[in-house]
């Protein structure tokens, strides 16, 4: 857990949070006139049990929120229309909002498909101060990206205000939480509106008599870390609306971690980890036929599990040769999951490789058995190519080829490798 | 495991032995020692190793009296005395007994020398998912020890010539590179002329003899791929070369060569006279150097990574090497000139 910044170091800075409003659903409307003014979801299909990857504004107006069950999401809304992920084309307008953001600084870190941090703190002046500059960021997305992609923008001191900020009003809001309005916010909003605190903590904080984050920050930290070990330590800063996490990565530092990873909500009745194996291998083999596509081979694998109650469980396993051969990316996932405490429940699983190099730039295997490998994965993916995908496949997949298509939400990782 | 960090003291007879292991491999020493509780039978205690070493090594001159003292051990030495705590011996480990007769001896610096060359070649040992390569396969034949170590892109092999047969005919050994090395560690330390080898009936573990000291190592249940197919003793064509001037040289030329894949190349130019490294990338820069060749080659270009053939000219000692090639994509084949024993094969990269 690193410490964060210290009280003094975050006065006076200005970072913003930019967060795209129903980002996928948006995307496909500003793609897609039919799809305008409509309830829209976009998910996997509607027939199997997967959860909201987003919702229109209409389909929200109907009480549909991300992360709820497709099966929910049409018993209210019944007229409401499916559409599966195309995650090319979200990408693409991510690049394209953050070649935006970068115009202005290097200061910017990706949080997600969707959200983006941005320190501003000695640029905003230039622009007439932070609320002119976030207008004139949101207008040139607008004009870039189309009428119907909006975003939300978060204004404060640290990334966790920031992002309540953005969260305040929306869609298409515009918030700043100065610093003399902290202490009100804090009184004001409950314990799960602000990132780092989940259901399970809020639960155990309301066992302890704490409900709002200016009592969470009132409290003994002592007392915290003995209830939650080192998190009690970020659980008092968070309280005190001070950023556990350090400031805005800069956006050439994330460049070196690049990465490729895919992460994915299981069906209700795979939500354990033994069941959850054959998800995740298929996760290693998407992953595999990323690297290869795009001519990496990675060292570093990580592996993420998601309980029932969204607390998440990460741990990465560095190999000394880069690979892009989705087994052996398996097989370490099975290593690294040995050597982490497995949630009861499993809702997620998420897998990335990082630390890539380009593949061509290893030498070739020596022994018959790596090269029949490294030949039968060009052949396979020659096969899919032409095909589609899981043209051909190991079929020990079989069980998850349903699955398709579906969109994952990403996760909120640097996952995504932007070029 | 607490207990594993524990050092087991026992007297027998006339002398002490230290005992310890993480399980994969285990230390015994023995020193002499005189028993002032004879016909007592035999007295033991197990204390933190850490602690006795770090006390061992603050003493002063002079003997050291050790006595078990209910739940600590007592070291005295002039007017230093110094009680230890024990942990409970019951939970401790069984190490391994030596079997009875060896399955062969070497000198020492042959097989010291064997290991410094074949060691460093392996994958490393948190790599569990391709545990055979992890290991050094030692293969025990009627008149040479043969080591051999892979990564799956290089491979060093090193054949000792034993000075006689050994007594149970040959075997096969795949022992952890890691084991190995801290076996060399301890090696290094010791004043002794031979080593013998032995193993137990259970074929689980290999023991190294060397002096007053030996060192026990789990062998992996693995099987070793065949590596006699991989090197290309057919290779045409052939670098001749100064072995350190070809060492500096790609230490130079590796300077610049791309981060993540450290490839140079290497080319003979229809002359062949000489051998050009060259490397380049974005970010650093490029280099070149021409280095003559002892007798004309064969024109050939083809890409290493830099590390895999300086990591293996330093093991050598000759100061000429034949670095025999056959084509761009056809692994090398690096050995010294006068031939040693020792063989390495390193696969190339592919010129993009």
């Amino acid at each position: 857990m690193s410490t964060g910044l210290q009280a003094e170091e975050e006065r006076g800075r200005v970072i913003f949070l930019l967060d795209m409003d129903s980002y996928f659903a948006s995307v496909e409307q500003q793609a897609n006139p039919f799809l305008r003014g409509r309830p829209i979801i976009v998910s996997g299909r509607a027939d199997i049990q997967t959860v909201v990857a987003a919702a229109s504004r209409e389909a929200k107006r109907w009480g549909i929120r991300s992360g709820m069950s497709t099966f929910e999401a049409r018993r209210l809304c019944p007229r409401v229309e499916f559409l599966p992920g195309d995650p090319a084309k979200y990408l693409s307008i991510t690049t394209r909002f953050l070649e935006i953001l970068r115009r202005y600084t290097d200061l910017v870190e990706v949080f997600s498909i969707d959200e983006a941090f941005m320190d501003v703190t000695s640029i905003h002046r230039r622009y007439g101060g932070p609320i002119a500059l976030a207008e004139r960021i949101k207008g040139e997305i607008r004009r870039a990206c189309g009428p119907c992609i909006t975003c939300s923008i978060g204004i404060a001191r640290n990334k966790l205000l920031a992002k309540l900020a953005a969260e305040m009003h929306k869609p298409d809001g515009l918030t700043w939480i100065k610093d003399e309005q902290i202490p009100e916010v804090l009184e004001k909003v409950s314990l799960t509106d602000v990132c780092g605190i989940g259901e399970r903590i809020a639960r155990r904080l309301n066992s302890m008599g704490i409900y709002r984050l200016s009592e969470l920050g009132g409290c003994d930290e002592e007392w915290l870390v003995k209830e939650f070990g080192a998190y009690g330590k970020a659980l008092k800063l968070i309280g005190q609306g001070r950023d556990p996490s350090p400031g805005v990565i800069p956006y050439y530092h994330q460049e070196e971690e690049k990465s490729v990873g895919h992460s994915l909500t299981l069906p209700y009745e795979w939500r354990t980890f033994e069941r959850a194996k054959i998800v995740l291998y298929r996760l290693c083999e998407q992953v595999a036929r990323r690297l290869r596509k795009g001519g990496h081979a990675g060292r570093t694998v990580s592996l993420w599990l998601v309980s029932q109650d969204y607390e998440g469980v990460h741990k990465q396993y560095t190999l000394d040769v880069p690979t892009d051969d989705g087994e052996l990316i398996f097989k370490t996932c099975l290593k690294i999951s040995e050597m982490v405490e497995i949630p009861k429940t499993v809702r997620a699983v998420g897998v990335s490789v990082s630390n890539l190099e380009r593949a061509e730039a290893l030498p070739q295997p020596l022994f018959a058995q790596g090269q029949r490998k490294e030949r039968l994965l060009r052949v396979v993916d020659e096969i899919n190519d032409e095909y589609g995908e899981m043209t051909l496949f190991q079929a020990v997949l079989l069980a998850t080829k349903r699955m398709e298509p579906h969109v994952g939400k990403f996760g909120r990782t640097r996952e995504l490798a932007l070029g | 495991m607490p207990i594993l960090l524990g050092i087991k003291l026992q007297v027998t007879n006339d002398q002490l032995t230290l005992q310890a292991t993480d399980l994969e491999r285990a230390i015994i020493c023995t020193i002499p020692a005189e028993n002032r509780q004879k016909g007592q039978g035999p007295q033991a205690a197990l204390v933190n190793g850490e602690i006795l070493a770090k006390v061992a090594s603050r003493l002063p001159q002079g003997e050291v009296v050790v006595r078990t003292v209910e739940e600590k051990v007592e070291l005295s030495c002039g007017g230093v005395k110094i009680d230890l705590l024990t942990m409970p011996l019951e939970d401790y480990p069984e190490i391994p007994q030596l079997p009875e007769k060896p399955a062969c001896s070497i000198p020492r610096e042959q097989l010291q020398r064997g290991l410094e060359q074949t060691t460093f070649a392996a994958l490393s040992a948190r790599e569990t998912s391709r545990l055979s390569l992890t290991g050094v396969d030692m293969i025990l034949q009627e008149d040479k020890l043969r080591l051999v170590a892979t990564n799956g892109y290089r491979l060093a092999l090193k054949e000792e010539p034993l000075d006689t047969p050994p007594p149970g005919g040959g075997g096969e050994y795949l022992v952890s590179s890691d084991s190995l090395k801290e076996f060399l560690g301890i090696l290094s330390q010791l004043d002794v002329e031979r080593v013998e080898l032995y193993q137990d009936k259970e074929k689980r573990n290999i023991f190294f003899v060397a002096g007053n000291v030996i060192f026990v190592a789990k062998l992996l249940q693995e099987e070793y791929p065949d590596f006699e197919r991989v090197i290309p003793r057919g290779n045409k064509i052939a670098l001749q070369l100064e072995r350190v001037a070809f060492l500096e040289a790609l230490q130079r030329v590796e300077i610049t060569a791309a981060e993540e894949s450290g490839a140079v190349i290497l080319e003979v130019g229809d002359q062949g006279e000489a051998l050009a490294i060259s490397s380049q990338s974005a970010e650093k820069g490029e280099a070149k150097e021409i280095l003559k060749l002892l007798q004309k080659a064969e024109p050939i270009k083809i890409s290493f990574k830099a590390e895999y053939l300086i990591e293996a000219l330093k093991k050598m000692d000759a100061a000429e090497v034949t670095f025999w090639l056959e084509d761009p994509e056809s692994a090398g084949l690096l050995e010294p000139v006068p031939q040693d024993g020792f063989t390495y094969v390193c696969m190339p990269i592919r010129i993009g």
